[in-house]
């Protein structure tokens, strides 16, 4: 077994424990999803909310190392608690999911065989919403490979519906990119 | 064929295709990751400063989205 799937067997076994609901994003969901990114940690969004936000990093800390003084703290205020993985060192980023999108990923998460695992990761279509929502230089090959494997696969009417209500909130930049990424495939086709 | 069995068609679809590639990629490609994690970690002497670096990203990216999608 390789040092992220130890981590992340670690990470499930203490979810399931707590019964936290979470979904695996980042560079690790898009492995588990076949697009193969170099990644040195693991990102993990939480149901939570204000009111248990210090409750939930208490539990976390029992189980992981924290990377910086007064975590609890530094989880209320940043909502994201960076912790290390105490057998393999490696990093993991619990961010809180406070947003009815977040809500919404790891309601949708599919659970997926991941190498001797079976682990809830973000589906395809939150992972290239987060991607739209970053729009860093990295997000947009990200998004490429993604539509260029995934053409024909993805859940269009999700994807307008939920960039649809971000473009209400002026994101209409999301929904145009996505556009311009699904023209330029059938264009290059 | 209808829409409901065009979204049936394309979810077994896309099962398929993840697991197709997981078989075949995922294992070599981690114990790739697993190898140049330690190498990073061990040789690099920023390697603190980058992941200081990248949790900041990560920081501004969860208030930006709270602050977008939550009005705070």
């Amino acid at each position: 077994m390789t040092s992220f799937e130890k981590a992340l067997r670690d990470i499930d076994s203490f979810c399931e424990k707590e019964d936290l609901k979470y979904a695996i994003i980042g560079g690790m969901a898009l492995i588990a999803h076949g697009i193969n990114k170099t990644t040195e940690d693991i990102d993990i969004t939480l149901m939570l909310n204000l009111e248990n936000i210090e409750e939930i990093g208490r539990k976390i800390l029992t189980d992981f190392e924290p990377i910086y003084s007064d975590p609890i703290s530094f989880f209320q205020t940043n909502f994201v608690l960076p912790v290390i993985h105490k057998e393999t060192n490696i990093g993991i980023d619990f961010a809180a999911g406070l947003t009815g999108f977040d809500v919404s990923v790891i309601n949708r998460r599919v659970r997926k065989k991941f190498c001797s695992l079976s682990l809830p990761f973000a589906s395809i279509e939150d992972i290239i919403i987060y991607k739209l929502f970053a729009a860093r230089d990295k997000d947009n090959v990200d998004l490429k490979d993604i539509t260029a494997e995934y053409k024909g696969l993805l859940n269009l009417r999700y994807l307008n519906n939920t960039l649809t209500d971000f473009a209400g909130l002026e994101r209409e930049d999301m929904l145009e990119n996505f556009a311009l990424l699904f023209k330029n495939k059938k264009t290059a086709d | 064929m209808t829409d409901k069995e065009i979204y049936k068609a394309r979810a077994e679809g896309l099962t398929r295709v993840a697991e197709e590639r997981i078989k075949f990629t995922s294992k070599p490609f981690l114990e790739l990751l697993d190898i140049a994690f330690n190498i990073s970690k061990d040789n690099s002497p920023n390697y603190q400063e980058h992941r200081n670096r990248k949790i900041i990203e990560k920081i501004q990216y969860r208030k930006a989205l709270i602050k977008l999608l939550n009005n705070d």
